[in-house]
């Protein structure tokens, strides 16, 4: 999936290999890789299925 | 007669068909956008008669006889079912809050989408539920460079008579016999700068006796499991899990729960535990072979409890600045002296992040012998304050 992160185009497939640290869980409980996803805020982002041209940003 | 039930995997599927079919209405309310639950995930092809499915929908709060969810919305219920499942408890060592440390149930759900994150990983914990993960891994072409268990095998020669009346549990294995040669017991991940990862070998109170240095990518970690009682916070429970009675009911009134939730048995258990409450919560008789596969599953249940309990001496593993909290970043060295659950996390905010204790409030209240009594929060998933604001009010 081709998506930008942070301002940078990254091609991945799934959206753990852009958060490590951050990513933990996986199941939407431990809310480590809590993202704004498509101008959406506060999104987990282990329960959203990546789709080409998303729009991914963390918060520092 | 309407039945709600909270979550759609092993349990919250069959109770939603059993009620359904002894002539409920029936709404199955789940966050994920296909059925199956964290087993299944989205394998499950659910789909039965007057049966609802609310996809990717979150419920927040139980309030007598409604289900809040986000939206917001309402559900007005005659019996709920609580079906929400369990998490992996993870335990602190240096660096496991860096990259390169995920849960095994985090892998397990990357493996099933066809993804293994590293070329070399290790899976450490306790409990069969590493082997599924780790041979799901290796069919992905990962490099598998250990399965370690805490505890020690000899724990199950105490549990024939749990496994004497579970014997297809042992079949199961012959399932994970590829990473059979990669399993050491007695032996934890203490450690993980890098890629470098220490490897203790464990005494029988899990206290390391001894280490040594493996090259990995990954360590995928789960020391048993934490249900996920949100929903009631004022339930009974016994080590966090819900207490149930013989028909699955709940402390509270009209309100059953099956499943993880009730206490860590395995898919076969839960669904058994589902058909148990969807009968009784649509008001029905509980089928006699339903009963009887819950009854044996217990037993396998309570002897999977006993023999993979976490032992005290992983609370030598974290160093002074090793991370606890993860949210907010709390140390070893921050968690202060206190008498209570609360006075620790307002003094030391360990457990006040996002997560709200999820992951840590268990093993911070280990580590400085607070009393833990559960986790009860009165909503369960953060929502914003725009949401609680747009619920409509109460008439008096």
């Amino acid at each position: 999936m081709k998506v930008t992160f942070n301002g940078l185009q990254r091609e991945v497939a799934h959206v753990a290999e852009l958060l490590p640290g951050r990513y933990f869980c996986g199941i939407g409980v431990c809310f480590g890789c809590v993202a704004e996803i498509n101008g959406v805020p506060e999104v987990r982002a282990c329960r959203h299925p990546l789709r080409d041209g998303d729009v991914i940003r963390t918060t520092p | 007669m309407r039945v709600v039930v909270v979550g759609a995997g092993p349990a919250g599927m069959a109770a939603a068909r059993t009620a359904a079919d002894a002539g409920a209405e029936v709404v199955m309310v789940d966050s994920e956008p296909d059925a199956g639950g964290q087993y299944l995930r989205g394998r499950a092809k659910f789909s039965h008669p007057g049966v609802t499915h609310l996809k990717n929908t979150e419920a927040w709060m139980v309030e007598g006889d409604v289900l809040h969810l986000r939206g917001p919305a309402v559900l007005r219920f005659d019996a709920l079912v609580v079906a929400t499942g369990a998490y992996d408890r993870p335990l602190p060592f240096p660096g496991w809050d860096g990259p390169g440390v995920i849960t095994a149930g985090a892998a397990q759900a990357l493996a099933k989408q066809g993804i293994t994150l590293a070329g070399r990983v290790i899976v450490s914990g306790t409990g069969p539920f590493l082997l599924p993960v780790a041979t799901a891994l290796q069919d992905l072409g990962a490099t598998l460079v250990g399965v370690y268990e805490a505890s020690s095998p000899a724990r199950w020669l105490r549990e024939a008579r749990a496994v004497a009346a579970n014997r297809h549990k042992i079949g199961e294995l012959a399932g994970y016999r590829k990473v059979l040669p990669r399993l050491e017991t007695r032996t934890a991940v203490i450690g993980k700068h890098g890629d470098r990862v220490t490897v203790a070998k464990l005494d029988s109170q899990w206290r390391p006796v001894s280490h040594r240095t493996e090259h990995a990518d990954l360590v995928c970690v789960g020391y048993g499991f934490l249900p996920r009682t949100d929903l009631l916070p004022s339930a009974s429970r016994t080590d966090d899990f819900l207490d149930v009675d013989e028909h699955q009911r709940t402390s509270v009134e009209h309100v059953y729960a099956a499943g993880e939730v009730t206490g860590i048995g395995g898919a076969d258990l839960a669904e058994a535990e589902g058909v148990v409450a969807g009968a009784a919560a649509a008001g029905h008789k509980p089928p006699a072979n339903a009963l009887e596969a819950v009854r044996r599953g217990r037993l396998f249940a309570g002897a999977l409890a006993r023999a993979h309990a976490v032992q005290p001496g992983w609370k030598s593993w974290p160093h002074q600045d090793t991370t606890v909290c993860r949210c907010e970043k709390v140390r070893l060295e921050d968690l202060s002296d206190a008498t209570s659950m609360r006075e620790l996390k307002l003094t030391s905010r360990v457990a006040l992040g996002r997560c709200q204790g999820r992951i840590c409030a268990r093993n911070a209240a280990e580590l400085t012998g607070v009393p833990f009594d559960g986790q009860r929060r009165v909503i369960a998933i953060p929502i914003p304050l725009g949401e609680l604001a747009d619920l409509p009010e109460e008439k008096s």
